[in-house]
């Protein structure tokens, strides 16, 4: 009984490492992510997401990346390589989904764009600011889950503010951190550099925008004027001459 | 509304400060520009490279700035209406914002305000003082370095800069009095001496020890907050020691080569003194135990990182201080009761607005996208250290001239010389504790601090001298912070 049990155990070990081997050698094998910007725009009230990635394919001409959640595919274009059909394709192996994108050019560097919607992202959530805050304000979150297994080598992303809008903060905020604030072309981006990201591990990405209602700046500065005037009046006297108590 | 006025604790001294013209303007422009610069924040759009949290943090900081520096509403004031701006902007959440009151720089500046009220009460700092001049003051001479080095060691006792003016103040009288000098006498030079002398003897010796004073407590609260460095009781000490010495020793030959003393004035009679120290009697019980208190606190400030090895816990700096201040209420152990603790609120609570805007600032990013800017403009990170060293000491000490309060300072210099520190690739301890050192440099003219207006009541001196003697001896702790940066400082490893 007791040797049914050894051998059944070591049945087991062994197949569970057969299995993580081969894993291991498949991620060891596949192309290769460098790096990886997501630029999110808006269009409506979806998001249009720009994805550029730098990658290094592998002896097949192979390169997998990750599948968004919250955001399907429209186009994908090369900016260097060939791509050997024109949509990539998605792959499952176990609990990993990721996209597989095959070029003509075997171990080499190539560059590509894809193009992502997501659906009601800027509709946005009300934006958690505590029980004093200024109105209109609305939390832009995106959540970047890396489900393949290998690394990608350097990860940024930058949500725009629609037009119209402030970028209030970017949630978390710290100069200490790599977070940025940049303008490019008719957008303000609120952006974080993630640096290298491990697989299975998510990066979150949150802007506070809000919505500096008409008029609050001639309101305010008729109070300006009013409480100026009043205080200047009620103390004429400080011009006049000094008062010594 | 017109007249600031600083009753001191002694009841024989009030220190009443009459707003010269150029203040009662500023006063009466203060709220209308302080008002506009806000409205300005608000309309104009976010600059790049910021976001609008970081734009009015920046514009809530210059209104506070401008209404504490004009006085045009009182200070605690704007401090409270700094607290609602913040979360109301968006620029800090109301968490964040009123979270500054549990802050440990707030808890400190509290606990000294019961420490100093004990001290004050007790008598003990009067005593030491007229202990040591009638024991070892022979000359006029041996009398001013013994008021220096009286200024100095109770500073180790009264977290208080005007505190201790209060104390020493009828002492220095004294003194004149003993020797004879008189307003009318037109040489009196020992009279200019002993007041001025006061004044930088007991603002010089506050850059050595933290507790001296509340600002320097929220220097290092800064320093904490902003690069995650404690900085420790005796480090502080051990560093600023020096060239507080060096500095009160030029600040003695200086005035003995401005002022020189005639032969007549030197004889000293301590008859008046040693009466009055025969009046003080035996020490009494409230003494001894204000002495048994205070020998704690120092004992355990000073052990400060060896007390987990000597006793097996530590105890912070904050945390002694509490202690020490719960000691003074002690039924039976203690000397104090709650309402004879002078506790400054309203200090307080311009502390909180004060660092909640300060810690905004550098929280949004303003601070590093502010001088980043200034430094490509100027390029500043070309300088070499001991460059920058020179020109931060410089401004730290002669800011006094345009930011009379000790706090407003603070809140300005240190977070900006943390930021100058970051983007210049330097160790922001390095520039930043030095700075710190510089904060009592308060000894230039009258108005600057309440410790000049209680010694100006005497007459002995005029703005011009005390402007000529102060500045003079600035520039020879600017020349020594500046030795020291290459010696001591580097010797301890602070650059």
């Amino acid at each position: 009984m007791n040797k049914i049990k050894k051998l059944s155990y070591i049945s087991c070990l062994c197949l569970f490492v057969s299995l993580a081997a081969v894993q291991t050698s498949y991620a060891g094998d596949a192309g290769k992510v460098v790096s990886m910007e997501d630029r999110i725009t808006p269009d409506g009230q979806d998001a249009i997401i720009t994805q550029t990635i730098n990658a290094k394919t592998n002896e097949s001409g192979e390169v997998i990346f990750p599948i968004w959640k919250d955001a399907a595919i429209e186009s994908i274009k090369t900016i260097s390589g060939t791509l050997t059909a024109e949509e990539v394709t998605e792959k499952t192996d176990g609990d990993q989904s990721y996209y597989l994108a095959v070029f003509a050019e075997k171990e080499k560097e190539v560059s590509f764009q894809v193009i992502l919607r997501g659906e009601g992202f800027y509709a946005g959530e009300t934006a958690d600011l505590g029980d004093t805050y200024p109105g209109n304000a609305k939390e832009l979150s995106f959540k970047a889950k890396n489900t393949t297994p290998i690394s990608i080598g350097s990860y940024q992303m930058k949500i725009a503010v629609p037009k119209g809008k402030e970028l209030l903060n970017i949630v978390d905020y710290s100069d200490k951190k790599p977070f940025t604030i940049t303008s490019e072309g008719e957008y303000t981006f609120g952006g974080f550099d993630f640096g290298k990201v491990s697989p299975g591990k998510e990066s979150k990405l949150a802007i506070n925008v809000f919505d500096k209602k008409s008029g609050s700046s001639v309101f305010l500065w008729i109070i300006i004027i009013l409480l100026s005037a009043g205080f200047m009046y009620r103390n004429l006297d400080l011009l006049k001459k000094p008062v010594n108590e | 509304m017109n007249e600031a006025k600083a009753t001191l604790s002694a009841p024989e001294i009030k220190v009443k400060k009459v707003k010269s013209p150029f203040e009662l303007k500023m006063q009466f422009f203060g709220l209308p520009a302080a008002l506009i610069v806000f409205g300005l924040f608000y309309s104009t759009p976010v600059p790049v490279g910021l976001s609008y949290a970081g734009k009015m943090a920046l514009g809530v900081f210059l209104t506070a700035l401008i209404l504490w520096v004009t006085e045009s509403i009182p200070n605690y004031t704007v401090s409270l209406l700094v607290i609602v701006a913040l979360p109301l902007l968006g620029v800090w959440e109301e968490e964040k914002a009123m979270g500054v009151l549990g802050y440990e720089v707030i808890w400190l500046t509290f606990a000294a305000f019961i420490i100093a009220s004990g001290m004050e009460k007790s008598g003990l700092a009067k005593r030491l003082a007229l202990n040591l001049i009638t024991r070892f003051g022979k000359s006029a001479n041996s009398i001013l370095l013994l008021l220096m080095a009286t200024n100095f060691l109770i500073a180790f006792v009264v977290p208080s800069t005007t505190a201790r003016a209060a104390m020493m103040f009828p002492i220095v009288l004294l003194v004149i009095e003993a020797f004879g000098t008189t307003l009318n006498d037109p040489k009196n030079n020992l009279g200019k001496l002993l007041a001025l002398q006061g004044i930088q003897s007991n603002n010089l010796s506050t850059g050595a020890i933290v507790t001296a004073t509340s600002a320097q407590i929220m220097a290092i609260g800064f320093i904490k907050d902003l690069t995650g460095q404690n900085i420790s009781w005796t480090y502080w000490f051990i560093a600023s020691a020096p060239v507080t010495i060096l500095t009160l020793l030029a600040s003695f030959f200086i005035g003995k080569l401005l002022f020189k003393i005639p032969a007549s004035n030197a004889k000293i009679n301590l008859s008046l003194l040693e009466e009055e120290r025969k009046n003080l009697g035996k020490m009494s019980l409230v003494e001894k135990k204000a002495l048994v208190i205070f020998g704690i606190t120092i004992a355990l400030w000073a052990i400060d990182t060896r007390q987990i090895h000597l006793f097996g816990f530590q105890l912070s700096l904050v945390m002694v201080a509490i202690l020490s201040a719960a000691l003074f209420f002690m039924p039976y152990l203690g000397i104090l009761k709650w309402k004879e603790a002078k506790i400054s609120w309203n200090l307080l609570i311009f502390a909180c607005g004060a660092y909640a805007a300060g810690v905004a600032l550098d929280e949004t990013g303003v601070a590093a996208w502010g001088l980043n800017a200034l430094f490509a403009h100027l390029g500043i990170e070309n300088m070499s250290f001991t460059v920058i060293f020179a020109v931060i000491m410089l401004i730290a000490s002669f800011s006094h001239f345009i930011f009379t309060s000790k706090t407003v300072r603070t809140i300005i210099l240190i977070p900006t010389i943390i930021g100058i520190a970051n983007a210049t690739g330097i160790n922001p301890v390095a520039l930043a504790l030095p700075a710190a050192f510089c904060i009592s440099d308060t000894i230039t003219l009258p108005p600057h601090s309440k410790v000049n207006l209680i010694y100006y009541n005497t007459g002995f001196f005029n703005v011009l001298e005390q402007m000529l003697y102060g500045t003079l001896v600035l520039l020879a702790k600017w020349g020594l912070m500046i030795i020291a940066s290459l010696t001591w400082f580097r010797f301890i490893g602070l650059v």
